[in-house]
């Protein structure tokens, strides 16, 4: 929570500076922006690429509890392209706010570059509050629509930010299915977010 | 946009062939995203097309978290009724055993 509050912190003092008119060069801003993006997902890509614990875990779950993933992100998906002809916007934004997952950092970065601003504004809060939705109502997700609930409202954040809850309310017997759910989602995002960006 | 792409796809050889001689760049992961995030701030602050639409982008960011969220849980029901159904028929099976 401190993380996300802090990140939260950043695009709040990012708005001021903006306000107030201290950086206004939007061509420097782009440049820097891009460059920074590009080592983000250098440093991502690096991090998924030395995980090797995955395949080991993979192997003790049951065979049918690893389409969770897909389920997560299909019902996503599903959702989103509703939500955005709910409030008229086209099914592509819906989609690419929706693939966040709850990765609010690098979804709305992806987003804010290829399809502006506005809409990488809503995927931070969206994916913001995604999380914050995992966090608050994880006991009642799993009493009423059974364990997996929480972990595919976790979405990409099953795996560190949501786990301690996950573990609490669905049963720490999920939790390597938790982990395995968040590296999947998670390595789904950036995927996910550039293909609805760019169609 | 296949520039990002591509450089996440060389990251992730990177990682897989040198493994942990590169596990210091997850300290460089969160300075990064708070520049970045500090950057589309103050692309917002100083849009006031974005600043003057504050309600609507918060309308819309709450119903496609709702519509998303409430897709992957509903996705997620369904399977855990098709898991939970065939451990119950298995665990009968093994009792009339």
């Amino acid at each position: 929570m401190k993380t996300t509050l802090g990140i939260l912190g950043c695009f709040v003092v990012g708005i001021a500076v903006g306000r107030w008119g201290a950086l206004s060069d939007p061509v420097i801003i782009g440049h820097v922006s891009f460059a920074a993006l590009c080592l983000l997902m250098l440093c991502v890509g690096i991090m998924v690429g030395s995980d090797k614990t995955m395949l080991r875990q993979i192997r003790s779950l049951p065979r049918l509890s690893l389409w969770l993933p897909v389920c997560t992100i299909g019902g996503a998906l599903a959702g989103s392209v509703l939500a955005a002809l709910l409030v008229h916007r086209l099914p592509t934004d819906g989609l690419a706010v929706g693939s966040g997952l709850g990765y609010y950092s690098l979804s709305s970065l992806l987003i804010g570059d290829l399809r502006g601003a506005e809409l990488g504004t809503i995927a931070l809060i969206s994916n913001i509050m995604r999380e914050v939705i995992t966090l608050l109502f994880a006991p009642l997700l799993v009493r009423y629509c059974g364990a997996f609930a929480p972990i595919a409202a976790g979405g990409a954040t099953t795996a560190d930010t949501t786990l301690p809850v996950i573990m609490q309310y669905a049963g720490a017997r999920w939790t390597t299915l938790s982990v395995f759910h968040g590296c999947v989602v998670d390595f789904s995002v950036p995927f996910l977010v550039t293909f609805f960006c760019t169609v | 946009m296949l520039t990002v792409f591509f450089i996440m796809l060389l990251g992730v050889g990177l990682g897989y062939v040198f493994g942990r001689r590169l596990s210091w760049v997850r300290h460089g992961v969160l300075p990064l995203i708070g520049l970045l995030l500090f950057l589309l701030g103050v692309e917002v602050g100083g849009d006031d097309c974005i600043m003057s639409s504050w309600s609507t982008i918060g309308i819309d960011a709450i119903v496609i978290t709702l519509a998303a969220t409430g897709g992957s849980v509903a996705a997620a029901w369904l399977l855990w009724l098709m898991i939970y159904r065939k451990e119950t028929r298995r665990r009968r099976e093994e009792e009339l055993r």
